[in-house]
């Protein structure tokens, strides 16, 4: 909508903004609690404004007086700029670079992308370094969905990030089993409530072929608003690895990996981080043979690419013991220059960025023998520190370590009882923690769903904005920059 | 210790005196004592009087440090108006307090966040300068958020 120059019409554009997420609050997309009753007060306020924004749209006229709220909610800030006593233009018109860059990075991420379009100078600040890194600093967790059923969108090439309007769902997936569909939920993050909206909803195709059997794909790993993406169908031979920014919408395809993984060799730990101290995005990744030779240790073998590099190096055998197709979680949490795996029985195997070796890390104590056969586990990080879910038939217990890498620091922090949640408990799958909030809340993924644990109520929810089939991950988004480099072109999506 | 006084002078040549160890929350401020004990008039040539006022209001706040944050808060609230905002963090910028330049751009940004295009470049002053072409390449950029 081209409207926003428009004289006393300038509301529509206004709302055009939030078209889309009224949409999705009022069909299916929010979740809040608990205070209901004024969020839905406030919904059917916003829902009024809505239909007269359509209205005013569909009958698109310059003098066209805007609805009474919106007309309100217009002039309140104009009032504030105009009427102020001691506007001093000199200082206004060299508002410094600082300043801006510290009020843009403060904005909503859309709201970033439209300020783009405000002048010049800001269109190149939002590219700028210094931006992007306060901007990432201050960036709040959000969730990366990756929803596994969502309706085929046919592309030739390279992924494809294209925006959805309407929730998917899977009666509408009508052709292939399919590579599924990448989702960015926004956290509302308050000390006494919050609310969780997609509002830009990211739909990732990862088909490079248009082919009848189509690739399958996971998220790998997820840092500083960078996702890393694999890419895999061994018959095909097809085993690529994508680092994207779904933000800016770039992304580029690594080299091809030395050992590809088919008949004989299978991945079993795959990890994305950041050095923090030069700042390099590794990719690991973790291979082993699939056939056992007789008298001989099924090795673990490692290789690590640095991102601009153009090449895997291998890292030679991991000293670390640990049996393929046990785990079908293959991602790496990225946490303190480290990405962590659970692996083998109840360790956790950990991969410095920096040195490029693998270790294990103190776990939290075994679970009761009687407990082991029932036994599920998963890795997250609360409140910046490492924890460890344990899922039983009865209970999931959360496992923090305060003090990262000191044994006796492991702390059983929560306890939560089958008894209440009144979704169905997982069985087969451990509960993987998403974020904490700060009310208190726990985000969670099981059963395929995303659910919320609220300690005060002592209630575990579906959120219901999801259909089934799904999987989560933190993602704080940014807008960092992929770089162009020889062996590592950019694309953007298309 | 007896309680030491700065005289601070704005733009506009107006002098306001402060207690040392209250102006020093300001480290720029800070940094002009320890390197010649500021016996002087220190100048401040880019803040005007009424922001310094704000300024040495604020400096001079007497919270407990549990109820400083909503102090803060409240105090840039009170000043919701933008360009006072603008000056604000301005000052804070250049005495580099980092507390309130926080404050005064956090809420500027909850401002602007809802404004139109139009009203933001009205609000901070912007020319548009922008072009059709430059527009068409952000929308096909980011074509998820329009």
């Amino acid at each position: 909508m081209e409207i926003e120059d428009k004289p006393n019409c300038h509301h529509l554009h206004h709302n055009s903004l939030m078209t889309h997420d009224l949409k999705f609050l009022i069909l299916h997309s929010s979740y809040r609690i608990p205070k209901y009753s004024q969020w839905a007060y406030s919904l059917v306020l916003k829902v009024i404004t809505l239909a007269y924004a359509i209205q005013s749209t569909q009958s698109v006229g310059k003098t066209e007086r805007p609805p009474p709220e919106e007309e309100n909610r217009c002039k309140q800030p104009k009032q504030s700029i105009s009427s102020s006593p001691n506007l001093n233009q000199s200082i206004m018109e060299d508002l410094p670079t600082e300043l801006t860059i510290d009020i843009l990075s403060r904005l909503p991420v859309k709201t970033i992308i439209h300020c783009k379009r405000v002048c010049k100078k800001w269109r190149n600040l939002v590219s700028d370094s210094s931006f992007v890194n306060l901007h990432l600093s201050r960036s709040p967790t959000g969730i990366i969905i990756h929803h596994k059923k969502p309706y085929l969108i046919r592309s030739a090439t390279g992924i494809r990030i294209i925006v959805h309007h309407k929730k998917p769902r899977i009666d509408n997936w009508n052709i292939h089993n399919d590579p599924g569909i990448l989702m960015w939920v926004e956290i509302e993050d308050i000390v006494d409530h919050h609310r969780l909206h997609y509002h830009g909803l990211f739909n990732v195709d990862l088909n490079r072929d248009v082919l009848a059997i189509l690739p399958k794909s996971r998220v790998v790993g997820s840092v500083n608003g960078l996702i890393c993406v694999w890419h895999y169908f061994p018959l095909l031979n097809i085993d690529d690895t994508y680092i994207c920014n779904p933000i800016t919408r770039e992304y580029v395809v690594l080299p091809r990996e030395r050992f590809l993984i088919g008949d004989d060799v299978g991945v079993v730990l795959y990890g994305f981080g950041v050095s923090s101290l030069t700042g390099e995005y590794k990719v690991v990744r973790a291979f082993q043979a699939k056939k056992v030779v007789q008298n001989q240790p099924n090795v673990l073998e490692a290789e690590v690419y640095t991102l601009g590099t153009g090449q895997w190096r291998s890292l030679g055998p991991v000293p670390v013991s640990c049996r393929l197709n046990t785990f079908k979680e293959f991602y790496g949490l990225f946490l303190n220059n480290h990405c962590h795996w659970i692996v083998s029985h109840n360790e956790i195997c950990t991969f410095d960025l920096e040195k490029e070796t693998f270790q294990l890390l103190p776990s939290p104590p075994p679970p009761p023998v009687k407990d082991i056969w029932s036994h599920r586990q998963s890795l997250a990080i609360l409140n910046g520190c490492l924890c460890k879910l344990d899922t039983y038939r009865s209970e999931l217990k959360i496992w923090v370590m305060k003090e990262y890498g000191i044994k006796n620091s492991w702390h059983r922090e929560v306890v939560i009882r089958r008894e209440i949640c009144v979704t169905r408990w997982p069985l087969y799958e451990p509960i993987h923690l998403i974020a904490g909030l700060k009310d208190g809340s726990l985000l969670m993924v099981f059963e395929n769903k995303l659910c919320v644990y609220d300690p005060r109520s002592q209630t575990i929810e579906d959120t219901k904005m999801f259909d089934p089939e799904l999987s989560g991950w933190a993602y704080r988004p940014s807008f960092l920059k992929l770089q162009n480099s020889e062996s590592e072109r950019v694309h953007l999506l298309t | 210790m007896s309680k030491k006084t700065l005289t601070l002078m704005s733009k506009d040549k107006q002098l306001f005196n402060i207690e040392e160890h209250l102006a020093v929350q300001s480290v720029t401020i800070r940094n002009m004592v320890k390197e010649d004990g500021a016996s002087s008039v220190i100048p401040l040539p880019r803040v005007d009087s009424e922001t310094l006022a704000l300024v040495i209001e604020y400096l001079n706040r007497q919270q407990a440090p549990e109820e400083d944050e909503d102090y803060v808060k409240k105090f840039v609230d009170e000043r919701g108006e933008i360009p006072t905002l603008l000056e604000l963090a301005q000052a804070a910028l250049d005495l580099d307090i980092k507390k309130l330049m926080d404050a005064a751009c956090m809420k500027v940004a909850d401002l602007i966040k809802d404004f139109t295009l139009e009203e933001v470049r009205e609000a901070l002053r912007i020319e548009n300068d922008r072009t059709p072409e430059e527009e068409k390449a952000i929308r096909d950029e980011f074509q998820w958020a329009f």
